[in-house]
């Protein structure tokens, strides 16, 4: 049997892995909010998570991957349909909750709900000036509050608590002019499964998920340095990839199957419209090895951006002042 | 069934039509043109962005690229297109490059800020 992943890819891997000893494929799930540092706006990536934290809603998300079976073959193709909650608490401390979603998934078939996942996260420190931000999080996906275990497509059946590190930077203090479009963004996941041992006494391994995004920000250009056509000023073009290594309690290797050593992910290009509103994305996710998949497939994110849509009233902090950063530019 | 469609698209409208024009306010287009030439001195610059402003805490600052600052009038936004800020300048600028550097508030107390050049051609 093979399977599929999305983010963060070791959860879905140990979804299948422990339930079915499947092959472990990597893949992005659409992120959370947009951040907007300064005069940047980060946008919500879709392999990994942006550095800051707001008032949005994704719905819905969107993957799609095919599997490879470790003879190479293609393997199960999986469509998924996911959300995301974000809510700031402060305006540095935003909370959230989603799911990876609802999973259709054939050959051979099966469809399952994913755990429920919540987060709580922190902007440690941002630099306007510099379009510079730090970020950290602490989430858990939820034990069996997805399908049951009876389903086709079981949800993970332990909690997986996970440690986050975000980083962002926009270039836009160089002094080259055509540089200043240019952002990076950062993320280093640190998974730490709840249960070791599963009855059957097979492993759940503890495992690092890192990510980087690569934009080139068509809007910032048009309002800092030149002037784009209006079909071209609201874009974020970026190179995407995520990528998840076994780091402890890694499972003894299987004959016929893939290495439990394996590090995992995808790279890609991606594109986001960045409307008043909302954000819509799209990216092209390659599977970096077999192990991650056989063909390239599919992410996308529709995006709400509540603090915009309702500034006075759900779309601002439950606490102090109503804009995040408010002041600070 | 029909009443709860009703009553969430109804709950849609609301949000969307209470909370019109109310975004972070992005810098859309400029006269003179972010990055452009142009051959003849502007007498004032027109900023256009994206979303409404406060007059209040929106302006702008001009300097050459050596950083030498040029004198701007009071900078304006005209009720029938409050989106756009108007900065006049106060002498007549010699060919070179020069530096804007805008701030504003839009209606919504979203704070952004930015700066471009533009170049007046010999």
């Amino acid at each position: 049997m093979i399977c599929f992943s999305m983010r963060p890819p070791v959860r879905r891997a140990r979804r299948r892995a422990a339930l079915a000893a499947c092959a472990v494929l990597a893949g992005g799930a659409p992120a959370l909010a947009h951040t907007i540092v300064g005069d940047r706006v980060f946008p919500a990536t879709l392999t990994i998570d942006d550095p800051g934290v707001n008032d949005e809603l994704a719905l819905p998300t969107f993957a799609y991957l095919t599997a490879a079976n470790p003879d190479r073959s293609p393997g199960a193709i999986s469509y998924t349909l996911g959300w995301e909650y974000a809510k700031t608490i402060t305006a540095d401390l935003g909370f959230s909750i989603g799911s990876e979603g609802y999973t259709w998934q054939k050959r051979p078939n099966a469809a399952g709900w994913a755990n429920i996942e919540t987060q709580l996260k922190y902007v440690f420190y941002q630099d306007p000036a510099h379009e510079f931000i730090v970020a950290g999080a602490l989430n858990v996906n939820w034990a069996n509050t997805g399908s049951p275990q009876s389903a086709s497509l079981p949800s993970t059946p332990f909690s997986t608590v996970t440690t986050k590190a975000y980083i962002g930077k926009g270039f836009g203090d160089v002094t080259v002019d055509w540089l200043r479009p240019f952002a990076i963004t950062g993320e280093v996941d640190y998974n730490i499964p709840t249960t070791t041992i599963n009855p059957d006494l097979s492993l759940n391994p503890t495992s690092l998920t890192y990510g980087a995004t690569l934009q080139y920000s068509l809007q910032y250009m048009n309002s800092h340095v030149q002037e784009v056509p209006d079909l071209f000023k609201k874009l974020i073009p970026t190179f995407e990839g995520i990528f998840t290594t076994p780091v402890s309690n890694i499972p003894a290797p299987v004959p016929g199957n893939y290495t439990p050593h394996v590090t995992t992910g995808v790279v890609g290009p991606a594109v986001y419209y960045i409307g008043q509103y909302f954000e819509v994305g799209v990216m092209a996710q390659i599977p970096i090895n077999s192990a991650s998949g056989s063909h390239v497939g599919v992410m996308a994110v529709l995006d709400f951006f509540l603090d915009d849509i309702a500034p006075d009233s759900f779309g601002k902090p439950l606490f102090g002042p109503p804009q995040a950063r408010a002041g600070r530019y | 069934m029909k009443n709860f469609r009703t009553l969430v698209l109804a709950a849609l409208a609301c949000a969307f039509a209470a909370t019109a024009a109310l975004a972070h306010a992005f810098l859309d287009h400029a006269v003179p043109g972010v990055g452009a030439t142009v051959q003849s001195a502007p007498s004032e610059l027109e900023l256009s962005f994206t979303q409404d402003l406060v007059p209040a805490f929106s302006g702008a600052s001009v300097a050459s690229a050596e950083g030498g600052a040029i004198a701007t009038g009071k900078a304006t936004v005209n009720a029938a297109s409050p989106s756009v800020l108007h900065v006049p300048l106060g002498q007549k600028l010699k060919p070179g490059v020069y530096v804007v550097n805008w701030h504003v508030v839009s209606v919504d107390t979203h704070r952004s800020a930015g700066s471009y050049k533009f170049t007046v051609a010999p």
